[in-house]
């Protein structure tokens, strides 16, 4: 096994009863990353969590940490540390004694203590805490206690549980910034799990996609969002969520059309025949993010606005397109108003189309590039 | 038409001022959203205005007719709490049914309303189950069922959406709009997410630290925040302030100096004078950054990426202070290296100082 690698699962699986929490999974995570594990409430991403934490023991399968099968170890002999939704500060000391119990349970020189208790708090922005008691402190603090309280015993790995679930949107915003710069410049091993996608994104330096207890996908942020390999990826991944057209694909002078039984869509007015030609007559879902179409007089598809909506620095014009509706990105102070007939025009290159059957996908883009 | 007002709220508990002059009307059929952080006093005022708290000044009308000292049951009004208490032993038919059975209406009367109300919000197929077979969605959808099966004339929503994981969030925001439009109840919910909240509300109040800072619609509070806490609290990812000072200000626009950069912006201010310090606001959507050796306002090296799907969120070290830049996915970017940073003048805006407040 390479040195590079900390953390790797083989074949682990997790029963509970009757139900399979965790399927054959596999996965390595190497020095120096945050790996997230991303999914839905009961897609199994806590349970694998916690058996690298060892506080499961998987059914079938091995758990190696740095090399060494740790599978039947006891969790305080991983190595690994913890930190869970519910934080757990001890409230009736203060912060500073919160990072330092950790290291007094070590026995280390108390002039070692000090130093490290306050690096660490000048990493998380505590300095200012140190005499606070912890039930005194707002939830954002407690995390970052909480958190302190792992990376000051210099974990080999660092294990988050949801983490930032309960703090509010703000610090969160903030939190997800600061995390990965933390987690960057200490160079620690991080493997993350989020119901999030956002958060998921914004941290990771790959993310596992986890449904009914398998890993759907695997890669880079950029690789779950621009190429997702089905439509629970393509959904689960993405906010405002992709936009989905079931229909049957044809081709109608050199224009991809997308037959539905009652209406029919021009979806490009360029098609490369040779890419497309396999995929004809069969039952497909087409997709298309927000952001990969526009609002355009010479657009192809007429609709009506639904509904309009902010998010962040931009409308989302909901508009109703015969039976189906589509979201469409527009700028923050563009005038349109709900009623209002518009047409919009997808980029052809961004078009990823799924089989109706598998939700497998078949294709993206229908124009090389 | 005015339905709901609210004239000058005020609470306080021993000498904390939990809540000071709140002051806003609501129209009938409007979503007003109440946002701020936690601690800010929105639980308190939805239960002031549901008549389960009473303010300690302050007047309350409906329709025109003071309602303060109205009790919470002859209000009409429902309230739904961020953990609604379904209770777990009966089915979401009894559930949606106990606050009718509570009124003594009859048997078909009941059965009626709790099947209109199960379609109207699709939970029909969750009526025979308990609680706990439900998803955060389905649970959810019963507590605000058996809060609109009462047809109440104002509905109270303290956090709906908080306890949800973020893609249930997502549809539930929108489904939510969406019924909103068919049953055109007057609604005034509470959230601390300001982007769920510009979302939902066809008007916002921002509420910090118990002050009414701002009342109005999405649009008037992006385009305008009246002082600096409003624009920093509504703004994520988190807006940039920069400490500067007035060099010039005269009908062309105004200089602005920094500790090693200048400005100038093409806005003509009402009153200003040559040195005053100002904050200069705008948010991360509102910056560029060039990689080239452009001449931009400030230079920053790369201090962090994090990547949103749709964008990259960039973190900047300046000479004194961290810049956060929303830019494109196709940008090529590094830790480390030094790019320029512009700011978009048209989208920044000016702050006194002292007060905080807006500059014209």
């Amino acid at each position: 096994m390479s040195s590079r690698v900390v953390v790797k699962l083989e074949n682990v699986t997790k029963r509970f009863g009757d139900v399979v929490a965790v399927n054959n999974i596999s996965f390595e995570v190497y020095r120096g990353e945050l790996f997230s594990l991303l999914g839905p409430s009961g897609c199994g991403k806590t349970t694998t969590l916690r058996i690298i934490a060892g506080l499961e023991q998987p059914d079938e399968g091995r758990v190696y940490i740095e090399g060494v099968d740790v599978t039947k170890m006891p969790a305080r002999e991983r190595k690994a540390c913890l930190v869970f939704q519910e934080y757990a500060v001890f409230p009736h000391m203060s912060v500073y004694e919160n990072i330092a119990f950790g290291l007094k349970v070590k026995k280390l020189p108390k002039a070692e203590i000090d130093k490290k208790v306050k690096e660490v708090a000048e990493i998380l922005e505590l300095s200012s805490y140190l005499n606070y008691k912890g039930g005194r402190l707002g939830l954002s603090e407690q995390q970052r206690v909480a958190i302190a309280r792992c990376l000051v015993v210099e974990p080999k790995l660092l294990l988050l549980d949801e983490p930032l679930t309960l703090v509010d949107a703000k610090v969160r915003e903030r939190m997800r910034r600061e995390l990965k710069r933390i987690q960057r410049e200490l160079e620690t091993t991080m493997i993350y799990v989020t119901h999030d996608q956002l958060e998921a994104l914004m941290l990771s330096d790959r993310v596992a996609v986890m449904r009914s207890g398998r890993i759907v996908q695997m890669g880079t942020p950029e690789e779950i969002y621009d190429n997702p390999k089905d439509l629970f990826v393509a959904t689960f991944v993405g906010s405002p969520t992709m936009n989905l057209v079931e229909g049957v694909l044809e081709l109608e002078e050199n224009k991809l059309v997308l037959k539905t039984p009652s209406y029919k869509y021009i979806l490009s007015k360029e098609v490369e025949s040779n890419i497309i030609q396999s995929l004809l007559g069969s039952e497909v879902v087409v997709g298309f993010r927000p952001e990969d179409a526009e609002v355009r007089n010479d657009g192809v598809l007429e609709g009506t606005v639904k509904l309009i909506e902010i998010v962040e620095d931009r409308k989302i014009l909901h508009i109703k397109i015969n039976e189906d509706e589509v979201r469409v990105f527009v700028d923050l102070l563009a005038p349109f108003t709900e009623g209002q007939k518009v047409k919009i025009r997808i980029n052809p290159l961004k078009l990823h189309i799924f089989e109706k059957k598998t939700g497998r996908k078949l294709l993206k883009g229908v124009v090389s590039g | 038409m005015t339905f709901l007002e609210l004239q000058k709220i005020s609470k306080t508990i021993g000498n904390k001022v939990i809540l000071h002059e709140i002051d806003f009307k609501v129209g009938k059929g409007e979503i007003v959203a109440i946002i701020g952080p936690p601690g800010s006093g929105k639980t308190t005022l939805l239960k002031i205005i549901s008549g389960l708290l009473a303010p300690t000044s302050g007047r309350i009308y409906l329709e025109g007719k003071d309602i303060t000292n109205t009790p919470p049951h002859e209000r009409g009004f429902s309230m739904v709490f961020e953990i609604p208490p379904v209770y777990p032993d009966r089915t979401g038919y009894e559930n949606i049914a106990f606050p009718l059975r509570l009124k003594k209406l009859n048997e078909d009367e009941i059965r009626k309303r709790v099947l209109a109300v199960a379609d109207l919000l699709g939970i029909r197929h969750i009526l025979d189950r308990k609680p706990s077979t439900y998803s955060g969605g389905e649970y959810q959808r019963v507590a605000l069922a058996r809060a609109l099966v009462t047809e109440p004339r104002l509905l109270l929503l303290d956090e709906p959406f908080r306890n949800l994981d973020a893609k249930i969030r997502e549809a539930m925001v929108s489904w939510f709009k969406d019924l909103h439009k068919k049953i055109g109840v007057t609604i005034i919910y509470s959230t601390h997410d300001p982007l769920e909240g510009m979302t939902m509300g066809d008007k916002i109040l921002v509420l910090l630290k118990g002050i009414q800072k701002q009342f109005g619609s999405a649009s008037e509070l992006l385009a305008r925040p009246t002082d600096l806490d409003v624009d920093e609290f509504i703004s994520i990812p988190a807006l940039n302030i920069l400490k500067g000072y007035i060099d010039e200000c005269n009908e062309s626009g105004v200089k602005l100096s920094f500790k090693n950069a200048m400005l100038k912006i093409p806005k003509k201010l009402l009153k200003c004078e040559r040195g005053q310090e100002v904050f200069v606001a705008f948010r991360p959507h509102d910056v560029k950054i060039d990689t080239g050796e452009s001449v931009g306002v400030f230079k920053g090296h790369i201090i962090n990426i994090n990547y949103t799907g749709r964008n990259q969120l960039v973190s900047l070290e300046t000479d004194d202070t961290i810049i956060r830049a929303v830019v494109g996915k196709d940008v090529k970017l590094k830790i480390g290296s030094t790019v320029s940073i512009i700011p978009s003048i048209e989208n920044l805006r000016l702050y006194d100082a002292n007060t905080k407040k807006l500059l014209e």
